[in-house]
């Protein structure tokens, strides 16, 4: 096969993945994620004629962020890898084990999922217990640094001081906009991982917008990593996150030096944003037409397959993938489809299912010392009151059907 | 010991604490455990947060009360936490906070009592210990619950002896949502918490055994049913606390007496707080905004009298 493309990036250093990247899993997280946002856009609450049963109530997009987070995906691949990340990042998920089951139920409302209908579908999580984990995802931009930074420390202190060596070269990955490095998580955690020399990587995609606002109002020049060039303790790289080897090399040079234990590292990728913020918002009353077309061209779906194809893949593999990607995703959507996904819970009835775990309820007047010392992401629990009744595993039983 | 225990925050490694709580720990315990953090109290409370889905079991230290406004974010979304994900996540972390006014000083920035705004938030408990045996037995239980906790330390009793001297011993534990009786009375009902407690049993004092003086001793949840079964019995209430009188706790209390113990009241139910002003800095100022004894005598007489 031919050899990929490869970057003009002068930056760019000898540093490749290993294990080396599966293509295959790139180009297939890619195709869902993108599938999913065809999707979406044509049945979020804003379009007309929309089935109810298929009714996206808030929806996000991630187009033009799919491929270097797929690749980002294929990284995180230690057992205590932990992610935090925000709302177009769902490509990231999918490549890290979210089901396309998952992944559409949410945004539906169904039960189940990330938050049983409770949340925003693209406000996600993933508890993976015995892979990289994906600490909950807030819906407030520049929350999600610090836990992450959090999680870098637990991963020093479980080896460390706890002599757990099954910690060795594991990282914590948070994720962020470019509007995101004005907040003040960013800079917290910042902080954080460069006095402490955490491991940790701060992963920017800059598409130079915060919903309307441009780059320029975050940092100056519109530049992150150019602005952090004298950070103390931090390894910054910068690049093209449409061009897939180009965002291959910087990743897999951020993540070995992060692992290595030699301290945090920041990559800016620029990425286009091929999609208004949100289903209710317009871009078009803040971008001219000459700059949405700019984005367009500059989708990284068509550059993903000149690189890999022939070089990893064939063309009838790719298009076999493009076929199987599209068969998983409707019988996804036929699973959540109308008459499928009813409540079994009665209408009126006290124990509806939203009102469970605010709180853990205690099991006595007094709690019992007790042996957990380790919390760890909360699994299913056993049922505490009336309102904890026992679930079905099905996906398919989904109380959100509208 | 839990190893998985760790204490940090802002002065508590090498000095032990502003408020000297956490003196000594560093140095018996080093500081991977116990350590000093930049000054970031988004930074705290978000680190407290990975750390505890990270399995590990932080307590984090927030200086004053004031100071946890930029870990509002934070805060917030830990409480939210367990049921945005359906009991997929959790992070029961616990979060001391001093404030309240100081022995002999206020301030508008060091000297917040407004417990309530953490009881309104979604998802976290809530204690309120007026004296240092409360606050081992409540620490534990905190500790070992399942729920994050604001744990709240008054600044006056951190100065006394009722609030850093008596040590109830390794295996005692008070749970959430038991309230204590101070003092047994028939005539009137007085709940309170925190360091009003001290105020309200120098004026109940007063009163022979007419004053029935509970200690909720934890705010979220709060001991409904042992102070439903009081005022059932004296038929009046008096509520005292530091926090704003306005949506203070005390319109809660007052609300839930209304709705269940309406007919067993004999007398309008009383609140007594602060009128909605910042707590002051000169001794006379802060003295003139804060319930003291006097005070408390004069509306419990008032309300005995109704």
């Amino acid at each position: 096969m031919a050899a990929p493309k490869t970057s003009k990036n002068p930056s760019l250093s000898a540093v490749q993945p290993n294990p080396p990247l599966r293509w295959r899993e790139i180009v297939r997280t890619t195709l869902t994620s993108r599938a999913l946002d065809d999707l979406e856009e044509a049945t979020n609450k804003s379009r007309a004629n929309v089935p109810r049963e298929h009714l996206i109530l808030y929806q996000f997009s991630a187009r033009g962020h799919e491929v270097a987070q797929a690749i980002l995906a294929e990284l995180i691949n230690h057992r205590h890898d932990g992610v935090s990340a925000y709302y177009r990042n769902r490509p990231l998920l999918l490549g890290l084990g979210l089901t396309i089951e998952d992944g559409l139920a949410s945004p539906l409302g169904r039960s189940g999922g990330f938050s049983d209908g409770r949340d925003i579908g693209v406000v996600c999580n993933l508890p993976n217990a015995n892979g990289p984990i994906v600490l909950p995802m807030s819906g407030d931009v520049g929350s999600q640094f610090t836990p992450c930074a959090g999680w870098a420390q637990a991963i020093t202190y479980h080896r460390e001081v706890l002599g757990e060596q099954d910690y060795a070269g594991a990282i914590g990955v948070v994720l962020g906009g470019d509007a995101s490095v004005a907040t003040n998580g960013f800079w917290s955690s910042l902080t954080m991982a460069t006095t402490l020399k955490l491991p940790m990587l701060f992963y920017i995609e800059d598409n130079g917008l915060g919903i309307s606002v441009r780059g320029d109002l975050q940092t100056p020049g519109s530049d992150i990593s150019a602005n952090l060039a004298s950070f103390g303790n931090l390894l910054v790289r910068s690049g093209d996150g449409t061009d897939p080897g180009e965002s291959a090399t910087l990743l897999a040079e951020c993540v070995a030096h992060v692992r290595s234990g030699q301290g945090p590292s920041l990559v800016r990728l620029t990425v286009p944003r091929m999609c208004s913020h949100s289903g209710p918002d317009n871009q078009r009353g803040y971008r001219t037409d000459a700059e949405i077309a700019a984005d367009t061209a500059r989708d990284p779906l068509p550059k993903l397959k000149e690189h890999v194809v022939p070089a990893f893949l064939s063309v009838a593999e790719w298009t076999a993938l493009e076929k199987e990607v599209a068969r998983d995703v409707g019988i996804a959507l036929a699973g959540h489809g109308h008459g499928q996904l009813r409540s079994p819970t009665p209408l009126g009835s006290s124990c509806l299912p939203t009102t469970r775990w605010v709180w853990r309820k205690r099991t006595a007047a007094c709690p019992v010392p007790s042996a957990r010392h380790s919390m760890g992401p909360m699994r299913r629990q056993q049922a505490a009151s009336c309102c904890d009744l026992p679930r079905p595993s099905s996906v398919h039983w989904r109380v959100n059907s509208r | 010991m839990n190893p998985k225990v760790l204490v940090f925050g802002e002065d508590v490694g090498r000095k032990g604490g502003v408020h000297l709580v956490t003196e000594g720990l560093q140095r018996k315990f080093g500081d991977q455990r116990v350590f000093d953090t930049s000054l970031s109290e988004e930074g705290i409370i978000g680190r407290a947060v990975g750390m505890a889905i990270a399995g590990l079991m932080p307590v984090a230290e927030i200086q004053f009360r004031k100071y946890a406004d930029p870990a509002a974010e934070q805060l917030n979304n830990c409480g939210t936490l367990r049921w945005r994900t359906n009991n997929r996540f959790a992070a029961p972390i616990v979060v001391r906070m001093p404030g309240g006014f100081g022995k002999d000083v206020g301030d508008p920035w060091h000297s917040l009592s407004d417990e309530v705004r953490f009881v309104h938030a979604y998802g976290w408990q809530v204690a309120m210990p007026s004296n240092s045996a409360d606050a081992v037995g409540l620490l534990r239980a905190a500790m070992r619950g399942a729920n994050p906790t604001i744990f709240f330390e008054h600044r006056s009793l951190l100065m006394t002896g009722d609030g850093s001297a008596r040590y109830p011993g390794d295996d005692y534990v008070l749970p959430f949502g038991c309230a204590r009786i101070v003092t047994p009375g028939d005539g009137i009902t007085v709940v309170t918490w925190g360091a009003m407690v001290h105020r309200c049993i120098e004026a109940a004092a007063r009163f022979g055994t007419r004053v029935e003086l509970i200690d909720l001793r934890t705010v979220a949840p709060w001991d409904k049913a042992c102070v439903l079964e009081s005022v059932r019995k004296t038929g009046r209430c008096l509520v005292v606390h530091e926090d704003n009188l306005t949506a203070g706790f005390g319109a809660e209390i007052s609300a839930t007496l209304a709705q269940h113990a309406f007919w067993e009241l004999d007398a309008p139910i009383e609140r007594l707080a602060p009128r909605d002003i910042p707590v002051a800095y000169h001794e006379d100022l802060l003295a003139a905004l804060m319930p003291n004894v006097d005070g408390i005598a004069a509306r419990i007489e008032a309300v005995l009298r109704a």
